[in-house]
C-alpha cells in the first residue's frame, strides 16, 4: 500500500513526459518524410497521402504547443529545476515543427511535377540523398532521446556532407538544360532536403552544444576544423 | 526504502514538526494576551469595536505580512484568549480576505515590462481582489445589520462541540499544552523577569514561532506536492469550473497558503496559457482552502469562540463562492472588472501601481487614522 502510494506520488517526471512528446514529433515527421518520398521519388500510389501528411503535421504542431505549455507550467511551478533543458526544448521544438513543414513542402513539389519523377534523372543529381536524410532522422532521434554525444557528432558530420551536396546540386541544376518544371522541382527538392538536414542537425547537436550556441553548429565546426 | 522515498517521508515528518510548533505558537499567543490583563483587552476591544476600523486593520495587517493564514490565526488566538469578541473579529477576518490578494497582485507587477503580458497578468491577479471586495461589499453590511454569519458559525461550532468535536480535537490541545506550559514557565518562573516583560517576550516568541513555522510548512508542503500538481495541472485546467474550485481548495489546504495557489497562476495567465475564466474558480477554491489553517489553530485552542471565528471565515468564503459563482451574470462581474483594470493598466501602467498602493495600504491606513482621530475627538 505504502509502496503503491509512493509510486503514484513520484509519477512520471516532467522531462520524461516532454521528451516522450518530442520523440513522437520526430517519429511522426520521419513517417511524413518517408510517405512523401514514396510518392515524390518512387512514384508509388499512397492512399489518401495528402490527408495523412496534413493530419501528421497538425499532430506535430499540436505537440509543439503542448510541449511549450508544459515548459511554461514547469518553469512557473519549479523555476529553478531543469532550466537549461526547458530552454533547449523551446528551441528544438521549433526545429521539429519545421521538419513537418518541409515534408509538407515536398508533398507540394510532388503535386507541382507535371509528369511522374524520372528516377534515373533524380539519381543522377541526388544519388540516394532521400535515404541519407531518412538515416539522419534515425540518428537524430537516437542522439537526442538517448543524449548520445557520439551519435550527435556523427549526425553533425553527416549533415555537412548533405549540405555541400545540396548546394552543388543547385549549381548543377542552374547549368543544366532540364525542362523548367523539372528544374524548378529539383531545385526545390534540393533546398528542402538541405533545410531538413539543417533542422535535424540543430536537434542532434543540441546534445553537445552549449545552450547559447544552439543552431550555430556550423560556426563551431569551423572553429574545430581550424584547431 | 529508496533515497527519494526517504526524502518524501523526511519532508512530511518535518512539516508535522513545524505544524506542531505553529500550534504551540498559537497557544503561546493566547497565553501572552491573557497575561497582559484586563486593561490591554479593553484597549484592543475599543480599537476593534468600530467594524470599519477592524475591516481595514484586517486588510492592512494581511497586506503587510502577506499571509491571511497568519492574520486569521492571530485573530483566533486573540478570540481564544478573550481579548476580542467574535463580533469584533469578523470584520478583521473579512479584511484579511482582501489583504491576502496583495501577494498575487505584486507577482503580476513582475510582468510590467511586457504590456500585453502585463494586461493579462494584472487582470488575472485582480480577479481575486475584485471577488473578495464584492464579497465584503455584500456580506459586511449584511453582517452588521443581521449578524447572520456569527449566528451561523455559532450554531455550527455548537453542533460541533455537542457532537464531541472538541473531544475529537482534544488530542491537538493535549499535545501542544506541555510545550506551551514549558515555555510559559520558563519566562514567568525560571527567568527572573517582570510580569509584563515576560508576557511581551512570550508574545514576540509566539509570533516568531508562528510565522517561521507557517513559512516552513508552506515551503515543505509546496515542494512535496508540486511535482504531482504539475503532472495533473493540465487535466484539471481542461475540466469545468467546479473541478477548478476543488483543485484550488485541495492544493491550498495542503500548502496552507492561498497566496501560493493564486500566485502560481499569474505567470501562466501572463503567458496566455491560462485564461482568467479558467483561473477564477481555482482562486475561489483557494479562498475556501485557506481557512483550514485558522480552523486547525482554533482546534488547538479548544475554545468554542475561537472555533466560531474560524468557522465564520470558512462560511464567509463558502457563501461568497455559492453566491457569486453559479450565477453567470454575477460571475462575470469580477472578471469584467479585472479585465477593465487590465486594459487601463495596459494603457497607463502607473494605474496598476496606484491601485495596489491605494487599495491595500493607503486607503486602509488613512481610514484607520481618520477614525482614530474622530474617536479621540469624540472621547
Amino acid at each position: 500500500m505504502f509502496k503503491n502510494l509512493m509510486d503514484f506520488w513520484k509519477g512520471k517526471d516532467f522531462l520524461t513526459r516532454v521528451y516522450g512528446d518530442f520523440k513522437v514529433m520526430l517519429i511522426d515527421s520521419h513517417g511524413m518524410f518517408e510517405l512523401v518520398c514514396k510518392k515524390l521519388i518512387n512514384n508509388e500510389i499512397v492512399t489518401s497521402l495528402e490527408g495523412k501528411v496534413y493530419e501528421a503535421d497538425e499532430k506535430i504542431n499540436k505537440l509543439e504547443k503542448d510541449i511549450r505549455t508544459q515548459v511554461v507550467e514547469h518553469l512557473t511551478l519549479q523555476p529553478t529545476v531543469d532550466v537549461s533543458a526547458c530552454l533547449l526544448l523551446m528551441s528544438v521544438v521549433k526545429d521539429a515543427e519545421r521538419l513537418g513543414d518541409y515534408c509538407k513542402n515536398l508533398l507540394e513539389v510532388a503535386q507541382l511535377l507535371e509528369k511522374p519523377m524520372d528516377k534515373e534523372k533524380y539519381e543522377t543529381f541526388f544519388n540516394g540523398m532521400d535515404s541519407e536524410i531518412s538515416e539522419l532522422f534515425k540518428k537524430t532521434q537516437q542522439a537526442f532521446v538517448e543524449s548520445d554525444e557520439e551519435k550527435a557528432t556523427s549526425a553533425w558530420k553527416y549533415e555537412s556532407k548533405i549540405v555541400k551536396r545540396c548546394d552543388k546540386i543547385v549549381e548543377e541544376l542552374a547549368k543544366s538544360n532540364l525542362a523548367i518544371n523539372e528544374a524548378v522541382c529539383f531545385t526545390l527538392i534540393a533546398r528542402y532536403f538541405k533545410r531538413l538536414a539543417a533542422h535535424l542537425t540543430n536537434i542532434a547537436t543540441s546534445v553537445v552544444l552549449p545552450i547559447n550556441e544552439l543552431d550555430y553548429f556550423d560556426e563551431r565546426r569551423k572553429e574545430d576544423d581550424n584547431n | 526504502m529508496d533515497k527519494h522515498t526517504l526524502k518524501i517521508v523526511g519532508k512530511g515528518a518535518l512539516a508535522a514538526i513545524f505544524l506542531y510548533l505553529f500550534l504551540v505558537g498559537i497557544g503561546l499567543m493566547g497565553t501572552a494576551f491573557k497575561g497582559f490583563g484586563k486593561e490591554f483587552a479593553e484597549t484592543l476591544l475599543n480599537t476593534t469595536s468600530n467594524p470599519f476600523v477592524a475591516l481595514f486593520i484586517g486588510i492592512l495587517a494581511t497586506s503587510l505580512v502577506q499571509s491571511s493564514s497568519t492574520t486569521t490565526s492571530i485573530v483566533v488566538g486573540l478570540v481564544a484568549s478573550g481579548v476580542i469578541t467574535v463580533g469584533n473579529a469578523i470584520p478583521i477576518i473579512m479584511g484579511a480576505n482582501i489583504g491576502t490578494t496583495v501577494t498575487n497582485t505584486l507577482v503580476s507587477l513582475a510582468h510590467i515590462t511586457r504590456r500585453e503580458e502585463f494586461k493579462r497578468a494584472i487582470a488575472g491577479a485582480t480577479v481575486h481582489d475584485f471577488f473578495n471586495l464584492i464579497c465584503v461589499a455584500i456580506f459586511f453590511p449584511l453582517e452588521l445589520a443581521t449578524g447572520f454569519l456569527q449566528k451561523m458559525a455559532t450554531k455550527l461550532s455548537t453542533t460541533f462541540v455537542d457532537f464531541g468535536g472538541i473531544k475529537f480535537t482534544s488530542p491537538i490541545k493535549m499535545a501542544t499544552e506541555p510545550g506551551i506550559h514549558f515555555i510559559k514557565d520558563l519566562f514567568t518562573k525560571s527567568l527572573d523577569l517582570s510580569h509584563n516583560i515576560s508576557y511581551v517576550l512570550i508574545l514576540i516568541l509566539s509570533i516568531i514561532v508562528m510565522y517561521i513555522s507557517l513559512f516552513l510548512i508552506v515551503k515543505l508542503m509546496r515542494s512535496l506536492v508540486i511535482k504531482k500538481t504539475e503532472a495533473v495541472l493540465n487535466s484539471v485546467l481542461e475540466k469545468n469550473g467546479f473541478i477548478g474550485i476543488l483543485a484550488g481548495l485541495i492544493f491550498t489546504v495542503i500548502v496552507q497558503s492561498s497566496s501560493i495557489t493564486t500566485s502560481l497562476l499569474i505567470p501562466l495567465i501572463g503567458a496566455g496559457i491560462l485564461t482568467i475564466e479558467v483561473a477564477f474558480p481555482i482562486t475561489m477554491g483557494a479562498n475556501i482552502g485557506t481557512t483550514a489553517t485558522a480552523i486547525l489553530a482554533s482546534f488547538a485552542t479548544g475554545n468554542p469562540a475561537a472555533i466560531t471565528i474560524a468557522f465564520c471565515h470558512l462560511l464567509f468564503n463558502i457563501l461568497g463562492v455559492t453566491f457569486i459563482y453559479p450565477i453567470k451574470i454575477f460571475r462575470r462581474i469580477p472578471i469584467h472588472l479585472a479585465k477593465s483594470l487590465g486594459e487601463l493598466s495596459f494603457r497607463k501602467r502607473r494605474y496598476a501601481i496606484l491601485y495596489v498602493v491605494s487599495i491595500f495600504f493607503l486607503i486602509p491606513a488613512l481610514l484607520i487614522a481618520i477614525s482614530k482621530l474622530f474617536t479621540q475627538k469624540g472621547g
